[in-house]
């Protein structure tokens, strides 16, 4: 059972007048080209992963995904998207308190991994940054 | 393709291998003069403050608040203007030696993390944290730990950009302003950089960006994309240099104070008495000059990480080619034949020669790295420091390399040596018969005396920050 969730978010401050759109509709930001931010909220286990929950990640739509990329996929239903990394076998492997991909959709050899997807498994983008607001 | 085998064992974040990447921070202080006066007089917090010059004094904003910055008011606007937009506006006259102060604190506490330490101005710099994890743990750890005390011991606020090299970790932090901290993940920085205006790209002003959008590259990842030799075309030397910059690639180094020279650049170059087409002569003159420039480089303790040639014909014509020497280097022997090569890719008009010149940049401080398995190498190094205590006896004249011995000779004539290699295609050379004979009569080129510096100069420099007060 998934306890963390990602939530589109607009960042603020400068990374605002960077992104391609800083429209309320990061949807259509995102369909145009650029990068967009997902907010981690919920409960996220302290691991190895280095991600706390308030951290925003920057997610581009345009980068190609390799093994060892972190990336954010769909899990099937219209709004539920987790992290999850891309293995040397090209399998993804879940961040820890995020879903695990089932087994039909594991597998994502052969793939072209830009915004496509295969056997149920839809990624949605790299992840290339994270924004930390910092408070005391 | 990135390396498969590091990623195991390592959390998602660092899985290309952070800890042995480079990892550079990019430091800057949010509203730093504003932020210090606001520490000497907390009655201005929340406030839109401006430090500056009266508007009856023709004064300009030195530096605004964020609440200010709502109102448009943004640094180096008149005062006058920065009123009218917000009448509410408080209006500081600032305290220099205060914020210098302030200033000092923060790197000191900067200096605790890594001796690599550069400060670019009084509010910003860039910390190499590469090698620190043992120490210090990961890299952003590092940053929040920094950022923190200094807000706790000097109550001033960091924004923090985190990357790979200097270049991307600045426009993180540009990205996290204010307050924030943004970590590019390694490997990422193109894709970072991609989606972003041109304009976010240090070193692009507005002449450029204008020219930029004039040929639709409004994004870096569009800039990136652009064929080399478009970018050469329109912008010169400057093109390539962008697209590469565009793509996240960076090498410059972070030079703390003591390793930075005073000097950005040795050039020497000498206009001839007479033109000459002489190949001979030229490649002499080309030893010459390189001798006597790493000699100042020896001379103050300096490494050259890049050599240009300049050659001017007759009719005035000028050109320069330039290159990224592997391994910073002071010794001619190892410059020479890059400069060799460089000089024969000019050498293809049948033009007289006017002016030959080189220049070393990119120094840094350092010392030659001798050679664990070429004795030979390091012998010639060894001799070349005993030729510099000679020189510095006995006069620049008094001992001369092979190659330019006949430079002092009243004839000189000498088969072509500058001949192109075999793997270099005739056809860009030029087919005049003079140019293949080799040499005209000899004429002796006016000796420019060299400017030897004083030993001790630079080597017992303060860093720049021991020195602020």
């Amino acid at each position: 059972m998934s306890s963390a969730q990602l939530r589109e978010v607009i960042p603020g401050g400068k990374a605002d007048q960077f992104v391609a759109s800083n429209d309320s509709q990061v949807r259509e930001a995102e369909a145009r080209e650029g990068t967009f931010f997902l907010e981690l909220q919920g409960e996220l286990p302290f691991g190895q992963e280095q991600l706390c929950v308030g951290d925003l990640l920057a997610v581009s739509t345009e980068a190609d995904a390799e093994p060892g990329d972190l990336v954010v996929w769909w899990t099937g239903s219209p709004e539920s998207q987790a992290l999850a990394r891309i293995e040397a076998d090209l399998s993804l492997r879940p961040v820890e308190g995020f879903a695990v991909p089932d087994e039909s959709g594991q597998s994502l050899r052969g793939l072209s991994l830009r915004g496509t997807s295969l056997r149920g498994i839809s990624l949605r983008g790299v992840v290339v940054g994270r924004l930390r607001r910092l408070t005391p | 393709m990135k390396s498969l085998k590091k990623t195991a064992g390592l959390s998602a974040w660092q899985s290309q291998g952070e800890q042995d990447r480079r990892t550079v921070l990019h430091v800057d202080l949010d509203a730093f003069f504003v932020a210090v006066e606001r520490v000497v007089n907390p009655s201005l917090r929340g406030r839109p403050v401006v430090v500056g010059g009266a508007p009856e004094e023709r004064g300009v904003v030195a530096a605004a608040s964020y609440e200010a910055r709502s109102f448009g008011i943004h640094s180096a606007m008149p005062m006058a203007q920065a009123v009218r937009l917000c009448p509410d506006l408080v209006r500081v006259r600032g305290h220099r030696q205060l914020y210098g102060r302030a200033s000092k604190a923060v790197f000191r506490v900067l200096h605790q993390y890594t001796p690599v330490v550069e400060q670019v101005s009084i509010d910003e710099g860039y910390l190499d944290l590469t090698g620190t994890q043992l120490l210090f743990g990961q890299a952003v750890d590092v940053a929040e730990r920094i950022r923190r005390e200094v807000h706790e011991r000097l109550r001033l606020d960091l924004t923090v950009g985190l990357a790979g090299n200097r270049l991307v970790s600045k426009v993180a932090s540009a990205f996290a302003k204010p307050c924030g901290m943004f970590d590019v993940r390694p490997g990422q920085e193109a894709s970072f950089l991609s989606p972003l205006p041109v304009k976010a790209l240090p070193g692009i002003g507005p002449v450029t960006h204008r020219r930029l959008l004039d040929f639709n590259i409004e994004r870096l990842g569009t800039l990136a994309a652009t064929e080399a030799w478009f970018l050469q075309d329109v912008f010169g030397s400057h093109g390539n240099s962008m697209r590469r910059r565009a793509s996240g690639k960076d090498d410059t180094p972070v030079c703390p104070a003591w390793e930075r020279p005073k000097a950005k650049s040795i050039g020497h170059e000498q206009t001839f008495s007479r033109d000459t087409e002489d190949h001979a002569f030229l490649r002499a003159k080309l030893q010459e000059l390189l001798e006597s420039a790493t000699r100042r480089l020896r001379g103050q303790g300096l490494l050259t990480r890049r050599l240009t040639v300049k050659l001017r014909y007759a009719d005035f014509v000028s050109e320069t080619r330039d290159l990224s020497l592997p391994v910073p280097t002071d010794h001619d022997a190892e410059l020479f034949e890059p400069a060799l090569e460089l000089l024969r890719r000019m050498a293809t008009r049948r033009t007289l020669v006017r002016l030959l010149g080189i220049r070393l940049s990119q120094l840094q401080r350092g010392y030659w790295q001798s050679d664990f398995w070429n004795p030979e190498r390091n012998q010639e190094r060894r001799l070349v420091g005993i030729l510099d205590q000679l020189r510095e006896k006995y006069g620049t004249t008094s001992v001369r390399t092979g190659a330019t011995v006949k430079l002092a000779s009243s004839r000189f004539t000498s088969p072509n040596l500058l001949a192109p290699p075999p793997s270099i295609p005739s056809g860009k050379f030029p087919l005049n018969p003079k140019f293949l004979g080799g040499g005209r009569g000899f004429f002796r080129p006016r000796q420019k005396p060299d400017a030897l510096p004083s030993l001790t100069q630079g080597r017992n420099a303060e860093p720049a920050w021991s020195q602020a007060s």
